[in-house]
């Protein structure tokens, strides 16, 4: 559910490019541009395929982009933890966006349709800190890319790539650097409907959406001069979408989280114009033994139990939440590791790691929340 | 040649304020005879002497020396006039001072365009009468002023002119030299038929002069010896 | 005394005067607008360098260049994929002309906006009504640039409009999809100088491939760089962006600071002047100083109320002048950085750029100068005796007494200044520095050398002149104070006119004959394709078959990148008929072609300046080539005009191991006979495809181009020379109306005694012509010095050109004759004057 975040990249980019030269200021308020403004600003999208019809996913190629959509991305998050305990949250994910559905002419091998952006961000919650950087670059000449076989993602050094049976994460910025070794120990998880995942009105505001729920992870993070051991779980999402959104969506609250028990959840509400919950919502849960159950939006509720103010960009985003799921009897309360993990790059969302807590139940997972 | 002024009138702009000099002034100078005109200083002298040469010309009036009409010449032809009949000789001396005596004498003719051979013997004939013809090399700075109005003095003759004016001759030399001078000028005057007029306030001169005139009102009046020594 | 009442007195006497006070300030006003116009040229051409080129890289440490201008685009993705530098940006960047904006030479830059975010810090800001929809045309298909906002609207140009790109005979038509518009004054100069696209639309435009021209990187430190060089391929190198910048700036360099040398000149003169008109003044008012010394004025007091008057007129000059430089100023940017354009590196923003040192630096110039000419006169003044004790002409005989003390001291200084140009020439400025010593001893020289000059010409000839024309001499020698004073800058102006006037015919000449024999042909035939390069070999033999064709040169020249020098043409021949002449050689000259056979190469003299290679035996320079830095054995050094960072000449087989070239990119045709040059075209013109894009031009066209551009290098240099001049004429128009004023009662004496108007005016231009003309002549060995210090040291060393000094009994004639003239000239208005004298006044002064 993290499409806006490409809109609105590319908003920035087409803006900064095409009206203004190019530029990286440090982005003032005003330059920032509203979610539900970067999500309602047309693309010339009508050539583009759309997801409105279930299709039957194969791998490893739909690991790999689909060119023909206007928009993908491929989604890691994780918590870790050092022997003695120590807790890292880290994010990586890599964006495509297709700038146009137009076959591309020129001879340029610079000629491309396919723009590529990542974030990358690691939470220290011993040290209260949080890191993120961005990297941004088009598919030419091999400085960006997918693709399905042999599985990889990247832009610049930083990667995701198959290696064996193992992915591997490779990304370095600004002080801190990330190298991850993750191995699935459950299969994968087609969202909605055999992976069509319905998220508004239209019959084709869906994405094709599958998760790879839980990863055992292990490797090293440095953070400055620091280099930690660590291990724990992550969690993959790859999506990809033409227009997947309503144009009066403000944004969305999503949330995943690893349980103890061996269970994983994943919950998503859009909010619509006021920022209420406009109805459309979704989620899954899977079982220890890989099984997994698809959540309708009467299946879950969640509730906003605390309001965190950013001191960077004055905006107030959601700081703690209770989420029911009676099917599954779970009612877990959701707490930030910390408080400010948010991204103020060119524009700002919030995506931190976050405690999950029940009665006799407990787990790390991520949160991301949208159009604050 | 005789000197006709009729009906004379000058003005002099001083900035703001207007000077007349001569109202309706009428005189005649007799070819041949030395006329002092005395009087205090800046009461019209050298105007008079200027308006003669045609250094300056009258606003009203005529003036007329022999047959030519001074006063309706020309620049030039007054230039070219003054310079064929006119002869000066001033109280600064006004020699030029980068030219030798000899050359100083000879100016005037060079500038009229006279022949060398013509001039030069009249040239020395003459500083020999003033004894300088030793002197003829010599720069101007290097004489006493009597010499140097002596050189004046031949430089004001070296042209044959008709009329001679001078302007205070003796006015810048002690009172023997002065004598001196006073002699020369009206004894050479004399032996060459010119006609002279002299402006002065010394009354030795006087003593030599044919007649005496004076400025009174703006007009040239005429002073018998004995008004002047009474 | 009260000094207040001094200074009133003082400028009554100078209101008296209006047109000579007027004079005097015009004189300060254009030394000081001299220099000021020169320091603005100089500081603007740093400027717009900056703007055209620093700016633009401001924040990159280093870039990665090619051994010919171009690297593969690989690298940039290896530099990213494989080390992760992601400050990195790559770059097509390549100089264009704009039909639609009066064909006005700009930086078309190719970049990859992405890239761009991690390095250049070029904050703009987004316009409303510009939607995203627009990038992907950019990047997929559309050949969309961005354009200046203030260049766009300068010009009438509209988004969506179309532009036309010009490079070499191609002309490729884009869109405005939109500008550059930054908050920041400073962005949007560097703006206005570029003419930005899409990587990928650059390098469609300009055929490159799948290269660029470099990339821009920013790099914290050493390791990194070091691992960069390990990674890059043969021929691409790493360089440090401000030192390269630094090494293309230093360029012009020289050539400036010659510029800053003649507005000193022009200053120099001024200094002249000034104490001329100061000196004559005080004279003026001997006999009221005199007087004011004997009512009990002190020396003190005197000295410092001429000072005082004196500082006034400076400040009114210098603050003229400063008005007046701003205004020349601005014409001589567009000159000097039209000539470092032509010459140097291409500046695509010119601007204009003021700053106040520049002015503080003029306008102190200006005061300094001022106090420095009037401290003798006010020395002079202070010196006053009172009235009582007066005695005639006293100035004058002081000055004779000092007369040998000048003359020595002069001599002494120029024999200082000779020493000093032999020895050390190393520093810069010192030749300058030589040069004005020259022409202060000369100066100092001036009034013996004239007393001398004038009992000659005297002597020579007392019989058969006339009183009036040695009058005319004497009166030179009477008032030798200011007459020398007169014509020392009469001579210093002449001698300039001389030097300069030496200085572009040898060099004109020396231009024509490397023309004729360096380049030579009847006819030239080149590709003006930039994309493709190579003329066909069946072109050479078509052309070689013609029965008019006596022979053909044929080769190729290739632009390669050079780090000492930025630029530099390699040449290779498959056959020469040039003939060359040659500054060095390593061996004689018929064994030369047998040694660029063994692979030695030829170079340049500006190549072997720039690279500081010893004209010795075993003489060797590194390039860098496409295999890595090369170092080759020099066989000769050439004399060569042409500018940037020199030629190279290798022969075919190291052009084709270490460049990769063995095209034919030009050739000089050789006819029996040059009437046929006109058929000869036509028929060649008729082997050429429509299609190919190949210049026919006859040698005469090709001479002519190049005259032009030598021509308008020493535009500025003759419009100094012109300044020069100005300054010269109003002295002396000053000091000759001064002269007048002295000479009053003389000429009321003149007149007095019969001389005509006309008459009194001739004495007063023969004075000025033979001032004019002993200034002429005095001119002429200065002159002859200057142009020997401007062609051997200056030239050689700023332009690193040498030539022969080509002297002609006309040049001298015409100084002569010139000096004389303009003194001549400058007398006729006080010629008039005088003739006007009035003679009743005149006589009874005294």
């Amino acid at each position: 559910m993290k499409c806006s975040v490409v809109h609105m990249i590319i908003t920035m980019v087409s803006g900064i490019l095409l009206a203004t030269g190019f530029g990286c200021s440090p982005p003032t308020e005003q330059d920032r541009i509203n979610i539900a403004e970067a999500l309602s600003s047309p693309a010339a999208a009508a050539c583009f395929e759309k997801a409105d019809a279930p299709i039957i996913m194969e791998f490893p190629r739909d690991a790999g982009s689909h060119d023909t959509f206007q928009t993908e991305w491929w989604y890691y998050t994780g918590n870790l933890k050092t022997t003695p305990g120590r807790h890292f949250g880290y994010q990586l994910t890599f964006f495509r966006q297709a700038l146009s559905c137009e076959p591309v002419k020129g001879a340029s091998k610079w000629r491309t349709q396919q723009l590529y952006f990542a974030h990358f961000a690691i939470t220290d919650t011993q040290a209260n800190a949080f890191f993120s950087d961005l990297r941004m670059n088009r598919q030419s000449i091999g400085l960006a890319g997918a693709r399905g076989n042999p599985y990889q993602v990247w832009i610049d050094d930083w990667r995701a790539q198959q290696i064996d049976d193992h992915l591997v994460l490779t990304a370095s910025g600004e002080g801190i650097t990330l190298h991850l070794v993750l191995s699935a120990i459950k299969p994968v998880l087609l969202q909605g409907n055999q992976g069509l995942s319905r998220k508004g009105r239209e019959p084709f505001n869906a994405s094709y959406y599958y998760s790879l729920p839980r990863l055992e992870t292990r490797g090293t993070l440095e953070i400055g001069p620091d280099k930690h051991g660590v291990t724990g779980n992550s969690w993959f999402d790859h999506e990809w979408s033409t227009r997947a959104l309503d144009a009066d969506v403000a944004g969305w609250d999503w949330f995943s989280v690893h349980l103890d028990d061996g269970r994983d959840l994943m919950v998503c509400q859009v909010r619509g114009a006021g920022g209420q919950p406009n109805g459309y919502a979704f989620g899954s849960i899977s079982f220890p033994d890989g099984r997994y159950k698809i959540l309708s939006a009467d299946a879950f509720s969640v509730k906003i139990r605390g309001i965190w103010k950013s001191p960077t960009t004055d905006r107030q985003y959601p700081g703690q939440w209770e989420i029911r799921v009676p099917d599954q009897d779970l009612t877990l309360a959701v707490t930030p590791v910390i408080q400010n993990q948010e991204h103020t790059h060119l524009f700002s969302y919030w995506e931190g790691a976050a405690r999950f807590t029940g009665k006799g139940i407990k787990g790390l997972g991520y949160v991301e929340l949208t159009g604050y | 040649m005789d000197i006709l002024l009729s009906h004379i009138s000058k003005t002099y702009d001083d900035n703001k304020n207007k000077r007349v000099v001569f109202r309706d002034m009428t005189a005649k100078f007799t070819s041949g005879l030395f006329c002092v005109i005395i009087g205090k200083s800046g009461v019209g002298k050298s105007s008079l002497l200027n308006l003669i040469s045609g250094i300056d010309i009258p606003d009203k009036g005529i003036i007329q020396i022999g047959d030519a009409g001074v006063s309706d010449m020309t620049d030039t032809q007054r230039t070219i006039f003054r310079r064929k009949h006119i002869g000066f000789i001033y109280q600064f001396f006004n020699l030029i001072p980068v030219l030798t005596v000899l050359e100083n004498v000879t100016l005037i003719c060079e500038l009229d365009g006279l022949s060398k051979k013509r001039y030069l013997d009249r040239a020395n004939s003459f500083l020999k009468q003033v004894g300088l013809f030793d002197r003829r090399n010599d720069y101007p700075d290097t004489l006493s002023g009597g010499e140097q109005q002596r050189v004046a003095i031949v430089r004001s003759l070296v042209n044959d002119p008709d009329i001679l004016l001078a302007d205070e001759p003796t006015g810048n030399l002690d009172v023997k030299t002065g004598r001196a001078i006073l002699e020369m000028i009206s004894d050479l005057a004399k032996k060459n038929g010119k006609t002279l007029i002299m402006a002065t306030h010394s009354l030795e001169a006087i003593d030599y002069a044919d007649a005496v005139l004076s400025v009174v009102n703006q007009t040239l009046v005429p002073l018998s010896k004995e008004q002047i020594h009474p | 005394m009260n000094q207040h009442l001094l200074i009133k007195i003082c400028f009554r006497q100078s209101r008296s005067h209006p047109l000579r006070t007027l004079l005097l300030i015009i004189g300060i006003a254009m030394g000081v607008a001299g220099v000021i116009a020169i320091d603005i040229a100089k500081t603007s051409v740093s400027k717009s360098f900056d703007l055209s080129t620093a700016a633009i890289t401001s924040e990159t440490t280093h870039q990665v260049v090619g051994s010919n201008f171009n690297i593969p685009q690989s690298v940039f993705t290896d530099l990213r994929t494989r080390l992760g530098i992601h400050r990195s940006a790559p770059v097509i960047s390549t100089h264009i002309t704009v039909m639609e904006l009066k064909n006005a030479t700009l930086t078309l830059m190719g970049i990859d906006p992405f890239s761009e975010m991690g390095l250049r810090n070029l904050t703009v800001r987004s316009r409303s009504g510009t939607t995203g929809k627009d990038l992907s045309g950019l990047l997929t298909h559309a050949s969309g640039v961005l354009l200046s906002q203030a260049m766009a609207s300068q010009y009438g140009l509209n988004q969506n409009d179309t532009i036309t790109l010009s490079f070499g005979d191609r002309q490729v038509q884009t869109v405005i999809s939109g500008f550059l518009d930054s908050r920041d004054g400073a962005t949007n100069a560097i703006f206005q100088g570029l003419i930005l696209a899409d990587i990928s639309l650059a390098q469609e435009i300009l055929g490159m491939g799948d290269d660029i021209t470099r990339i821009d990187l920013i790099l914290t430190d050493a390791a990194m760089a070091e691992q960069i060089v390990k990674r890059l391929p043969d021929g691409v190198i790493l360089v440090e962006t401000r030192r390269q910048n630094r090494i293309v700036r230093e360029l012009s360099r020289s050539f400036e600071t010659s510029l800053t040398a003649f507005s000193m000149l022009a200053l120099f003169m001024g200094i002249f002047l000034i104490y001329n008109t100061v000196s004559f003044s005080i004279t003026q008012r001997r006999k009221l100083n005199g007087t004011l010394r004997a009512l009990g004025a002190t020396r003190k007091t005197l000295f410092w109320t001429v000072l005082a008057e004196v500082m006034i007129y400076a400040l009114v000059g210098s603050a003229s002048g400063i008005l007046l430089g701003i205004l020349l100023g601005k014409g001589a940017v567009h000159a000097v950085c039209s000539t470092v354009s032509d010459m140097y590196f291409v500046l695509t923003v010119s601007q204009t750029h003021i700053t106040v040192p520049t002015l503080l630096k003029g306008f102190f110039a200006g005061i300094f100068s001022c106090f420095a000419a009037s401290v003798f006169p006010a020395i002079t003044a202070a010196r006053t005796l009172p009235i009582t004790l007066m005695q005639r002409s006293a100035s004058e005989s002081a000055l004779k007494k000092y007369l040998p003390l000048f003359t020595l001291t002069g001599m002494v200084i120029i024999g200082a200044a000779v020493f000093m140009l032999n020895f050390f020439t190393r520093q810069p400025g010192v030749d300058f520095i030589g040069v004005f010593m020259i022409f202060f001893g000369s100066a100092l020289l001036a009034p013996m050398v004239i007393l001398l000059f004038v009992r000659g010409l005297l002597a020579l000839f007392k019989k058969s002149w006339g009183s009036m024309t040695k009058m005319a001499l004497r009166n030179i020698t009477r008032s030798l104070s200011r007459t020398s004073v007169l014509i020392a800058s009469l001579m210093v102006a002449t001698s300039v006119y001389i030097g300069i006037d030496i200085m572009t015919s040898s060099f004109r000449c020396s231009v024509i004959d490397w023309v004729d024999s360096h380049i030579g042909g009847d006819i030239h035939v080149s590709s003006s394709d930039t994309l493709k390069r190579g003329l066909s070999p069946r072109l050479v033999a078509d052309i070689q078959a013609l029965p008019e064709v006596a022979g053909i040169s044929v080769y190729n020249i290739h632009r390669i990148f050079s780090r000492t020098s930025g630029e530099v043409h390699i040449f290779s021949y498959i056959t020469d008929l040039s003939t060359k002449k040659w500054s060095w050689t390593a061996a004689d000259e018929t064994q030369l072609t047998a040694l660029l056979d063994q692979g030695w190469i030829f170079v340049s003299e500006i190549f072997a300046q720039r690279n500081r290679i010893e004209a010795k035996m075993g003489a060797s320079v590194i390039i860098d080539t496409q295999t890595g830095p090369v170092s080759f054995r020099i066989a000769g050094i050439f004399r060569d005009f042409f500018m940037g960072g020199g030629r190279v000449i290798v022969n075919r087989k190291l052009m084709k191991q270490y460049w990769g070239y063995d095209d034919i990119t030009s050739l000089q045709v050789f006819l029996h006979t040059p009437k046929t040059v006109a058929p000869v075209i036509e028929r060649i013109n008729a082997f050429v495809p429509e299609s190919a894009n190949v210049k026919v031009v006859s040698g005469a066209t090709i001479k002519k181009g190049i005259l032009d551009v030598f021509d308008k290098t020493f535009l500025i240099t003759s419009a100094l020379q012109i300044l020069t001049a100005i300054v010269a004429l109003t002295g002396i128009l000053n000091s000759v109306m001064a002269l007048l004023l002295e000479r009053t009662r003389e000429l009321g004496i003149l007149r007095a005694c019969g001389a005509e108007t006309g008459q009194v005016g001739r004495l007063l231009l023969l004075e000025c012509g033979f001032s004019g003309f002993i200034s002429g002549v005095m001119a002429l060995p200065l002159g002859g010095c200057l142009a020997w210090v401007l062609i051997d040291i200056v030239n050689r060393r700023s332009f690193g050109w040498t030539y022969d000094m080509v002297t002609s009994p006309k040049i001298f004639l015409g100084a002569v004759t010139l000096s004389s003239a303009a003194a001549i000239v400058a007398g006729i208005f006080p010629a008039v004057r005088a003739g006007r004298t009035d003679i009743g006044s005149a006589l009874h002064m005294e």
